[in-house]
């Protein structure tokens, strides 16, 4: 049971991670399950389809820019902007997906702006066959069609 | 495992957006479903928001305009190759003028805006100031301009002793917007007039407005393009009672003028050997003050639109004897991620009608570059947006085409 002020999250195999308030209500998500029902912000919040890993990964970034929001002295831009930085570096590409995923269930915003960003520079040199494969899509162009495209903006390519 | 796969609409919303054109024109082809998204206008209008906070270096354009007039053919036919990130729109003005069977004699860079750049075009033989297109230059679309009635043959006119040029977006309307100013000179009173024809892109009209109320304000030569920024176009203009510089402002939702505060001159100074140019520096308008006798460059940024104490300077270190006595304009800056708050990192500059120069503010460094072989030409800086130059209701056609 947590205290008064702190929330616990469980994830989908089942841990149990306790956590402050401010940390968890920086998630949209969570933040208008506690404003609705009173009873989540006694007992345990269930975090569907997001695992113990993932959802440490969660916390450990919620913790840190709860904290810098509160108090702009201790961690300064230059501060978090490292601390991004070397977050999403360390990601292994599943984790990225995960996470992707679960911040955008969760509505963690700034989280959400970061991994795309990180997609972003990652697939900006791509060939549209290394998208496809990326995001496991299904090229339904004929041939000539795609050929066609290549035409309009060649220098694209 | 498709599980392990990120939503479509997280792609489209949030990761898509964040790319440069040429990604994006690429990834056309990579499904049917992502040719549609990324040709909407919708699209255009989130990736122009979402890309409007950085400008990377690697996703701009200059385009130059050459007055083929002065140019021989094998220097026009250099001119369009594109080179690195230079480029010339020659083959639309020739395809334009063909199928009106004018020879083409060339172009001159209004501005851009949005990633949207206005050209007015030179052909033999017909009123000039009347013929202008609007040219995306990373997807290569153009929208035409229809001719303005007042300069037809028709409606004889005496023609205007200067003109003033402005092209903005209109965010109120979200509509493209093209000013003419016609200056008459009237000597028995020593006043000038300044009328003003408006060209909407969503109307595909043009209309004349109320005239300037500054009569003795006047246009600067070699000064007849506006900066857009802050939603109004700004010519550098002169006051003819003092020959002071003034900043001369139009409104585009309001259509009305007003006067924008000026940086505050250099000691010493003398209107008369002072040039001076503006540009609009990350969203803001800025200024360089240039002494004919001082080797050295004032560039000025208002932070804070119409706010007078909100100018801020900018030192240069650039190598003088390699410059000096030209004339510098501002064209663009570029921001990159790592780039502090919300100041710039390099700036590029037109030097005379013939080179450009991209100076670091961080490495305090210059890097000269041209065209190979033209020496006369005109330029502006384009950011890369997948903006149509068309009519609303045509994109929107469109729009509803795709998602069917």
């Amino acid at each position: 049971m947590a205290s008064k002020g702190n929330l616990t999250l469980k994830s989908c195999n089942g841990k149990e991670f306790i956590v402050e308030e401010k940390v968890a209500v920086m998630s949209t998500t969570i933040k208008n399950m506690v404003d609705v029902d009173d009873s989540f912000a006694q007992g345990v919040i269930p975090i569907i389809g997001v695992d113990g890993k993932i959802l440490a990964k969660l916390i450990e970034y919620c913790k840190e820019h709860a904290e810098a929001d509160e108090d702009e002295e201790v961690k300064s831009e230059e501060y978090l902007k490292k601390f991004d930085e070397k977050f999403v570096d360390e990601l292994n590409l599943n984790d990225l997906y995960d996470l992707l995923k679960a911040s955008n269930y969760l509505e963690i915003t700034k989280l959400l702006n970061l991994l795309c960003q990180k997609v972003a520079s990652m697939i900006k040199g791509k060939k549209p066959e290394e998208i496809r494969r990326i995001f496991n899509i299904k090229n339904d162009f004929t041939p000539e069609e795609e050929e066609e495209i290549n035409r309009q903006n060649p220098w694209a390519f | 495992m498709s599980d392990n796969y990120i939503p479509e609409e997280v792609v489209f919303c949030d990761v898509l957006t964040r790319l440069p054109v040429k990604s994006l024109l690429r990834f056309r082809c990579v499904s049917k479903s992502w040719r549609a998204q990324i040709d909407s206008s919708r699209f255009a209008r989130e990736h122009l928001v979402q890309r409007g906070k950085i400008s990377e270096p690697s996703d701009f354009r200059i385009v130059v305009g050459v007055d083929s007039r002065k140019l021989s053919l094998p220097e026009c036919k250099k001119i369009i190759k594109p080179k690195r990130n230079l480029i010339s729109p020659p083959e639309h003005v020739t395809t334009w003028c063909k199928r009106r069977h004018l020879p083409s004699q060339g172009s001159m860079m209004i501005g851009s805006c949005n990633g949207l750049v206005c050209i007015r075009l030179f052909y033999a033989a017909l009123f000039e100031p009347c013929n202008f297109i609007f040219y995306n230059p990373f997807t290569q679309n153009h929208w035409d301009l229809p001719p303005i009635n007042k300069y037809s043959p028709s409606h004889p006119q005496p023609s205007p002793n200067r003109y003033g040029y402005g092209f903005g977006h209109n965010s109120a309307s979200d509509d493209f917007k093209l000013v003419i100013l016609d200056e008459y000179r009237r000597y028995e009173g020593r006043t000038h007039v300044q009328q003003v024809s408006l060209y909407s892109l969503k109307s595909n009209s043009w209309k004349e407005v109320a005239d300037s109320p500054f009569q003795g304000i006047v246009l600067c030569r070699d000064q007849h393009n506006a900066v857009f920024a802050d939603n109004s176009l700004h010519w550098i203009m002169r006051d003819n009672k003092d020959d002071s510089i003034v900043i001369t402002a139009f409104e585009l939702s309001t259509e009305q003028f007003h006067l924008v505060p000026t940086p505050p001159p250099r000691s010493g100074y003398d209107h008369n050997n002072m040039t001076v140019s503006i540009g609009n520096l990350g969203g803001c308008l800025s200024l360089l003050y240039q002494d004919k006798f001082q080797p050295d460059f004032h560039l000025w940024v208002m932070k804070d639109y119409g706010i007078k104490d909100s100018w801020a300077k900018f030192t240069m270190e650039l190598p003088h004897s390699r410059i000096f006595p030209s004339h510098l304009t501002p064209l663009g800056c570029f921001k990159t991620p790592t780039t502090n708050n919300n100041d710039f990192q390099q700036v590029i500059f037109q030097i005379d009608n013939r080179r450009f120069i991209k100076y670091d503010f961080d490495l305090k460094s210059s890097m000269f570059f041209t065209f190979p072989s033209v020496r006369d030409f005109n330029a502006c800086v384009c950011f890369g947006s997948l903006i149509q130059p068309q009519r609303k209701e045509l994109c929107g056609k469109k729009d509803s085409e795709t998602m069917s």
